[in-house]
């Protein structure tokens, strides 16, 4: 694959990848499942962009069809053109650490059950790029956009206070973790303990965001989706957009 | 490559042959088994040999249990293995990076079989190499070898314990991570995956006689300044 023709982005554009309904034949997925296998340890070392590409194919690694094949060669493909790139960190900016969420509203259609659960996705940065990344489908069914943003706030909370414990325990204790997120509904009910309808049924472990903004372990912001870098976990992203979130996840042109 | 060693030629063969009695040299020098009569009632657990090529030709031949044919409660309790997270070995070689530690890799010979067992435990001779007249008895295991369940645990309670006598302590946030503390402030930071280590710290003498005395205790392969962990090649 070192001489293949590369690719610009992971995966194509608001691909989303279906269900295989048939029997992988064996061969095929043995090899598929060798794909995966790299990409995975790839994507946990030092390659966030891949996050949400490789985590969407891998769900299919048990019964997998020639488009999924075809769709890790995509993978392959972005790869070969930036087997150049690295993680790097730049000590002189560092604003400390901070987390950016994001999270689709019910737009996987790839869960066996067909239930239509929501992706979610958030990072930690630190030294101006990213020490941090998750991306995965949420666990139950978001009855809003809201509740599936309230959720990953909350998820990215219990690793904030993991940091926080962390930086203690290494004797730089830290103030507080800035968090970004896009939805205005799931701030505002962090900040107001108020019950309305469309929130009311969310799990007591998901109000754990409340507490911890009201201890002033974390402080969440608001920012527009387009500066939401977050957002590249959660779906594929057109060219100019995913670029520019790279950038912001530290990942550059590196020669060596 | 060929995977029946019976097609192999003669002098291939007698490599291989070198190889495995290398190995066993090997664990009767880590006292890591002794023969011994299976108690009734108990199972012999399973072993067989791998072979691998190394990138530099070498051959190696190792032995390793069957884990899968251990019994749960008898011949195990717990497994989990803590070992540094990989956000973590960035957070720590970042902070490493930027504020220009001195950053030391190593690597533990064999780490497994310094692991002492807590429970009981009997293997199948080595195929091929029982000992004549004892083909009946079995080994007693000693030591963890590899392929057993726990050994990635005992091995970690191994290291636990020898880092505490050298004035380290785990952390509470990643069991992979060891720390120590000195008076002045500075520090020494131990990154543990298995049996890779890396040494860091603000001060540079006291990661470079830390890291002495972790080489007296362990048989360690010195990499000298940490230029890759686990694959991830680190540039600063």
């Amino acid at each position: 694959m070192a001489d293949a023709k590369a690719a610009q982005t992971p995966l194509p554009t608001g691909y989303k990848p279906e269900l295989f309904d048939g029997t992988a034949m064996a061969a095929l997925r043995s090899q598929y499942q060798l794909v995966i296998g790299s990409l995975l340890y790839l994507m946990l070392g030092t390659r966030p962009d891949l996050a949400f590409a490789v985590t969407q194919m891998a769900k299919f690694a048990h019964n997998p069809s020639e488009e999924h094949l075809l769709k890790s060669r995509h993978i392959l493909q972005y790869l070969a053109g930036t087997c150049k790139y690295a993680l790097v960190y730049d000590g002189r900016s560092d604003t400390g650490l901070y987390a950016y969420c994001d999270s689709s509203y019910g737009d996987d259609r790839s869960d066996a059950d067909r239930r239509r659960r929501s992706m979610q996705g958030y990072y930690f940065s630190l030294a101006n790029a990213s020490v941090k990344w998750h991306s995965k489908m949420q666990t139950l069914i978001s009855t809003s956009s809201t509740m599936a943003e309230y959720i990953v706030l909350s998820d990215c909370a219990r690793d904030c206070a993991w940091y926080k414990i962390l930086f203690g325990e290494l004797g730089k204790p830290m103030p507080y973790v800035p968090i970004y997120g896009d939805s205005h509904g799931a701030i505002f009910n962090t900040q107001n303990p108020v019950t309305q309808k469309g929130i009311k049924h969310i799990e007591i472990c998901y109000h754990y965001i409340r507490e911890q903004i009201e201890k002033g372990e974390v402080k969440v912001f608001a920012i527009p989706t387009t500066e939401n870098v977050a957002d590249m976990f959660t779906k594929n992203l057109g060219l100019t957009l995913f670029l520019k979130h790279r950038k912001q996840l530290g990942i550059e042109f590196y020669p060596l | 490559m060929t995977k029946d060693i019976g097609k192999l030629s003669a002098e291939d063969q007698w490599a291989w042959h070198k190889a495995q009695f290398e190995e066993l040299e090997a664990l009767k020098k880590c006292n890591v088994y002794e023969l011994a009569d299976l108690p009734p009632g108990r199972k012999a657990i399973k072993n067989r040999w791998v072979f691998d090529l190394k990138s530099n030709g070498r051959k190696k031949a190792r032995l390793v249990a069957k884990g899968f044919s251990q019994i749960e409660g008898l011949d195990f309790d717990d497994i989990f293995s803590p070992v540094v997270r990989f956000e973590l070995v960035r957070t720590i070689l970042m902070l490493a990076a930027l504020k220009k530690w001195k950053i030391e890799g190593l690597d533990v010979k064999s780490a497994f079989l310094y692991g002492t067992l807590d429970k009981e435990l009997y293997m199948e001779q080595p195929q091929g190499f029982k000992v004549p007249g004892n083909e009946h008895k079995v080994l007693r295991l000693k030591k963890a070898i590899y392929g057993l369940k726990q050994a990635t645990r005992t091995w970690w309670h191994e290291l636990d314990r020898s880092l505490k006598a050298l004035g380290f302590s785990h952390l509470y946030a990643d069991a992979g991570i060891f720390i120590t503390k000195h008076a002045d402030g500075t520090m020494v930071i131990i990154l543990a995956y298995v049996d890779d280590i890396i040494l860091t710290g603000p001060n540079a003498t006291q990661v470079t006689s830390k890291k002495k005395l972790f080489m007296d205790k362990w048989e360690c392969c010195d990499l000298g300044e940490c230029r890759e962990f686990l694959r991830m090649r680190i540039e600063y």
